[in-house]
């Protein structure tokens, strides 16, 4: 059964159970993913998975229901699941299913909509084994090497005649390299993402690999203390990504966010503008319309440091009386519709990476953030994370560092970004949010390491 | 779900270009949410998970491809595209004749979440939520949550087994958020079990759950930033587990083992961590979170002893990378869906009991931390480098716990940190955990008694 067979039977259904005001959300999800040891194929997964959601609003309140499987029985069971559920729900939060008064969004297909050959792929993924071992001869092994492809499909409609599609797809390069240098192992890892396979850079995926890893040769801890630091832009947007609720309305509204009652206000240092662009050129992954259906645009919500806006959904928007920003986002298709940026990034500066080094003079740049799931709190702001990266000294980059905790507080790195560099880069992309950001420099920032640097100091050693 | 003779069908066509081994894993799931916010039922979510994994082996090879049409012609379809990825010359010789095997039932369910209203999961929630905002006016937010799966499998194989089982898992989840108009603090709570909504009559009390979330919050929001350097730390038992679990379970995993990527690779028989130490892997007891009655291999669940008097005895053994370390399975291959190839995993891991007297552990501190809640952490297997964070800390200062402190991130390699534990307490309790990995998230109960180490890295500011 495709989808346009059994969304005929769910709203077929819905009618019967007497409902008006429903939609279906519809997520088709296929990888292939070729994986390379010592130059084999050593393992290969093709994965695709179909998902529908079904919402329908009862007496002001919204129920949610979702399957995997698509029978006419499914189909019926989906609906009463949906019914039920919005009988139990009490919040007194308005809910809406969009009535295109925001305009009516297009539909959007992938690029090329196909995977490559199947050994287009098997070549690729070879070719980047021995391109990683190629790089240098202290690389002892490629512990991961891999070439995947990813394509989504997102169709939505309601009861209100939409009918919208969007899809997009991505090649994925990942390699991770091992090496054992004066006895003590190193590993780190590159990916790079293209949207069509020749577009893949293999060679530089394989150069920041090593990179990466050799890059950390003789890396040691430093003294605790407080440090200038430049965040590059693999670190900033990892921070981006654990953050950026911070800007959701939804979480403001809630409690969740410190922002609430912020828009208007000065909220970061005047160097520092982020964009929320659905459509940005640079990205593979472009959003037409958000999980309601409601057509997106771009926006600066934090301009010259001041907070322009909060990002919203059709419920936030109508609680704070104003229009939809068009930023409704599903987590996976049985997620409820919550609110998340699209394509969301810092907007760089005219710094290169070489002229912000030199105007730093003497601090750490940190290159990779780790435990974010754990180490930083979405809610307070604080984060308290493993860290790895190189000192600057002298204007240059120096030795590198490792074994060090930074720690700090997100609404405070905000306010204390002094320049950002003009190397922005995105992160890889999903099917909802995408980060990116140039290198950022901040003011200073507490970080732990194997010495105490400041007892030290005080007893003038 | 299937019958003989299409499972069969199935598995022929999966090995009939030569793969020497292949399963078919089946999975129809039933999961539902019910959240509360703002004192209301805020959703209501049912989801359906169904569809079936073909995994093919050659030798060490390995092939993947999922379906989420489980007919005849899904599933031949499936079999053939993982067929022809093997594609190995000789076609299969061997025959299969299918057993029906019983999988051992340890984990009984009274009630199961099917059969339980909807008003009753809200009874529950609401009881958590109450307690949470009553605990304090400083809550000034408060999610409790109920979340439970019935996953039922069938898994056969090649060598003729042909199994079923039934996994039902009850979680709740309570945060609150303490704030003081300026910042907010988190606490957090999840207990769960492998069984269904009995346990709230017998061992989980939502209430009890709730302030415990709640004090934790309002503790954190009146704590000061934990110092950074190097300190002795305490780390209480339930959740603190999570030490083990980052530090070492995870590096015991075949899938870091095999291919020698893993800092405990070569070193069974040898001491890795101080005497004090034995740490153990049991998937067996009842209905606890990380139980099974079987793995996602077919295999019987098991207690699997890893370090024994700080002397490695054993690792986490799958089928796959077993037969690349020449090892039979651990009953340890685990995978969050279909969607996933199964690889070795954690089920209840935890550090036995010692002979510490608890209160002498913190009397004889003269300086450090006492983690007496831990949040999650993340390991690198290569390096052993690890991170996790403390959800609740407390400065211990001349053996006497003196004043809450916030932020703290614990840092340090697997195996030195096992062999810094110099006291092991004699309080084993279990904390419930989800981790990820690369089949997927599945849940992981993380345990241990009082432990103290002697020296860590400690960021905070």
């Amino acid at each position: 059964m495709n989808i346009q067979e059994f969304q005929a039977l769910v709203f077929q259904a819905a009618q019967e159970q007497g409902l008006k005001d429903y939609d279906l959300y519809y997520q088709k999800t296929s990888t292939q993913e070729y994986e390379v040891y010592q130059g084999e194929i050593e393992k290969f997964s093709g994965t695709t998975v179909m998902g529908a959601c079904f919402r329908c609003l009862l007496e002001g309140h919204m129920g949610y229901s979702s399957t995997q499987r698509f029978s006419q029985e499914d189909a019926r069971n989906l609906v009463e699941q949906a019914v039920e559920s919005a009988r139990a729900v009490e919040s007194k939060d308005p809910q809406f299913l969009y009535d295109g008064s925001l305009g009516t969004a297009q539909s959007l297909k992938s690029a090329s909509g196909r995977a490559p050959a199947a050994q287009d792929m098997r070549d690729a993924a070879l070719e980047l084994e021995r391109l990683a071992l190629a790089e240098d001869s202290r690389i002892q092994e490629v512990s991961g090497c891999q070439v995947a492809y990813e394509e989504w499909e997102i169709h939505m409609a309601n009861s209100r005649g939409m009918d919208l599609s969007r899809g997009s797809q991505v090649l994925v390069a990942y390699v991770e390299d091992m090496a054992k240098v004066e006895g003590k192992p190193l590993n780190a890892y590159a990916v790079k993402v293209a949207e069509t396979l020749d577009g893949l850079d293999l060679k530089a995926c394989a150069r920041l690999a090593a990179e990466n890893t050799l890059g950390f040769v003789g890396a040691k801890s430093i003294p605790s203390g407080t440090y200038p630091v430049v965040f590059s832009s693999k670190a900033m947007i990892s921070l981006l990504d654990t953050f950026s609720g911070v800007f959701s309305a939804d979480n403001a509204q809630r409690g969740l966010s410190l922002l609430g009652d912020q828009v208007g206000k000065t909220i970061a240092s005047d160097a520092l503008t982020l964009v929320d662009d659905p459509l940005y050129a640079g990205c593979i992954n472009k959003v037409p319309f958000d999980a309601e259906g409601v057509p997106t645009h771009r926006k600066a919500v934090v301009e010259g440091g001041v907070l322009t806006t909060l990002l919203h959904n059709l419920k936030t928007a109508a609680k704070a009386g104003v229009p939809s920003t068009g930023n409704a986002c599903k987590w996976g298709y049985t997620s409820p519709v919550g609110v998340a940026p699209s394509n969301f990034y810092v907007q760089p500066g005219t710094l290169s990476r070489e002229e912000l080094f030199q105007a730093v003079g003497e601090g750490l740049l940190i290159t990779e953030l780790r435990g974010l799931h754990a180490g930083a709190n979405a809610q307070s702001g604080d984060f308290s994370l493993e860290c790895r990266g190189y000192r600057i000294t002298g204007g240059q980059k120096g030795a590198p560092v490792d074994q060090i905790v930074i720690a700090s507080n997100f609404y405070e790195l905000l306010k204390q970004v002094v320049a950002v560099g003009d190397d922005l880069e995105f992160g890889t992309p999903g099917a909802d949010s995408c980060f990116g950001s140039p290198s950022v420099w901040v003011r200073g920032a507490a970080i732990a390491g194997q010495e105490d640097g400041t007892a030290s100091q005080s007893q003038g050693k | 779900m299937l019958s003989e003779h299409i499972i069969q069908q199935v598995l022929e066509r999966a090995v009939s270009t030569g793969g020497d081994f292949a399963e078919l894993f089946v999975e129809d799931t039933l999961s539902n949410g019910v959240s509360m916010i703002d004192g209301a039922v805020e959703a209501v979510n049912t989801a359906r998970i169904y569809g079936a994994g073909i995994r093919v082996l050659k030798g060490v090879k390995s092939v993947y491809a999922s379906t989420s049409d489980v007919t005849l012609q899904g599933l031949l379809a499936a079999a053939e595209s993982a067929a022809a990825a093997i594609a190995v010359s000789d076609a299969w010789q061997g025959s299969i004749t299918l057993t029906p095997k019983a999988a051992p039932d340890r984990h009984p369910v009274v009630e199961y979440p099917g059969q339980v209203p909807v008003r009753r999961k809200v009874e529950l929630i609401r009881a958590a939520y109450d307690s949470m905002k009553s605990y304090s006016p400083e809550i000034v937010q408060a999610v409790a949550s109920l979340s439970d799966k019935d996953q039922q499998v069938l898994i056969a194989n090649t060598e003729g087994l042909l199994t079923r089982d039934r996994r039902v898992r009850t979680r709740l989840a309570a945060q609150a958020i303490a704030s003081d108009g300026k910042e907010n603090q988190v606490g957090f709570e999840g207990p769960g079990r492998l069984a269904g909504y009995e346990i709230f009559e017998r061992e989980i009390d939502p209430a009890a759950y709730g302030r415990t979330a709640a004090k934790q919050a309002v503790t954190m929001l009146h704590a000061d930033y934990c110092p950074a350097g190097q300190m002795m730390v305490a780390i209480e038992n339930g959740f603190g587990g999570v030490l083990f679990h980052e530090a070492c379970g995870h590096s015991l995993e075949a899938e870091a083992v095999a291919k020698g990527h893993s800092e405990f690779a070569g070193k069974l028989g040898q001491q890795v961590a101080s005497t004090k130490v034995t740490a153990i892997d049991d998937g067996t007891p009842a209905n606890l979170w990380g139980s099974i009655n079987i793995d996602d291999e077919g295999t019987p669940g098991q207690k699997n002893v890893l370090i024994e008097n700080g002397i490695l005895t054993g690792y986490l053994v799958d089928r796959l990378n077993g037969r690349r370390m020449g090892l039979p399975s651990t009953g340890s291959a685990r995978r969050e869906s279909y969607l996933y190839a199964p690889t070795s995993r954690m089920t209840n891991t935890y550090i036995a009991n010692g002979e510490d007297d608890n209160e002498e552990i913190i009397r004889s501190m003269e300086r450090g931390l006492y983690a007496k809640k831990m949040g999650g952490g993340q390991v690198n297997p290569a390096t052993g480098e690890f991170n996790f964070a403390v959800a609740e800390g407390y400065l211990v200062e001349n053996g006497v716990i003196t004043r809450p402190v916030r932020g703290a991130m614990l840092i340090g390699t697997g195996s030195q940190v096992l062999l810094d534990i110099d006291r092991v307490g004699k309080n084993l309790d279990f904390g419930q955990g989800m981790c990820g990995a690369s089949s997927g998230s599945v849940p992981t109960n993380v345990g241990q008694p009082l432990i103290r180490i002697k020296q860590l890295t400690v960021g905070g500011r």
